[in-house]
């Protein structure tokens, strides 16, 4: 091989060295990105999370629909809030509660068993689990 | 060399792996880069070396036989599982850069992008078995340090492919 050379590197070396300090960068700025507006809601249903949905800016207006304990229930995400817009139960006190957009903000609808949550900021909490 | 040879050689291999992987426990690198379990990495000296001068089959059973007997002396199931996936991901990784050593890689290089793909594979099990994305923020760091430590045992490789040449 070519071995006598004196000088031990190759080419390909700082193309590795490259790859690897591109992606330690990649990784940091997407965390440091990701740190600034880490806030998710999420719609637990008798008592079990049924769906988290990531909170941003640039989130799009969405509508969910899911069947609760009772009726169905109608719950709007826009931007970094989150709020119930219908529930056919009797007493529509998740509605009147109107749009919650802090971190720990809850709206509850107890007929339907159906908790809409605020999450994020402390991402040392086990809170943000994977999502499947 | 004949069968027997090879398998005492084999032996011998996982032995030396062992003593690396508990002496290397000793020594204070997290002083340095203050991450949970940095290590140097000398233990993957000798599977790259096996991988070298014997076959990958037996590169690779050396690698398991050692990480199991070190999880088994100290250590715990969660680490055996994060040793083996990173453990199996840097082999790997050498066994396909070393096709092209001498002509666009070095040892050094090898060796860095081992340990990087070491630490991506231990990460990665840590996000199986804890169930979160948090342990990522380790990666960045981690994967910086494995240039300097890659650089280490690149070099121990160098030397040592240099002289065991002449007695092959």
């Amino acid at each position: 091989m070519t071995d006598k050379t004196r000088f031990p590197l190759r080419r390909g070396d700082f193309f590795l060295f490259f790859i690897i300090i591109a992606a330690a960068c990649g990784i940091w700025i997407r965390l440091a990105m990701l740190q600034a507006d880490q806030c998710y809601g999420e719609i637990w249903l008798d008592g079990e999370l049924y769906q988290q949905v990531k909170l941003g800016d640039t989130v799009e207006q969405q509508t969910i629909r899911l069947q609760g304990k009772a009726t169905e229930v109608v719950i709007e995400i826009e931007g970094t809030r989150m709020r119930f817009v219908e529930s056919q139960c009797p007493d529509h006190t998740c509605e009147q509660t109107g749009w919650i957009s802090r971190v720990g903000q809850t709206a509850v609808c107890l007929p339907n068993r159906v908790m809409i949550q605020m999450t994020g900021g402390d991402t040392e909490d086990a809170v943000d689990a994977v999502v499947r | 060399m004949n069968k027997t040879k090879r398998i005492a050689l084999c032996g011998m291999l996982t032995a030396l792996a062992l003593a690396l992987s508990l002496v290397e426990r000793m020594l204070p690198v997290e002083l340095l880069i203050p991450i949970p379990g940095i290590k140097l990495g000398l233990a993957n000296v000798v599977t790259m070396f096996a991988l070298l001068f014997l076959t990958p089959k037996e590169a690779y059973t050396i690698l398991i036989c050692r990480v199991v007997l070190a999880s088994l002396f100290a250590g715990s199931i969660t680490q055996l599982l994060f040793s083996l996936f990173g453990g199996i991901l840097a082999l790997t990784t050498t066994w396909l850069l070393l096709h092209k050593r001498g002509t666009w890689f070095s040892f050094y290089g090898i060796s860095a992008a081992s340990a990087a793909m070491h630490n991506v594979g231990q990460i990665a099990a840590a996000m199986l078995v804890m169930q979160t994305t948090a342990v990522i923020a380790y990666l960045p760091l981690l994967l910086v340090a494995s240039i300097p430590m890659g650089f280490l045992t690149g070099a121990i490789l160098d030397v040592l492919h240099r002289h065991m040449r002449h007695l092959h």
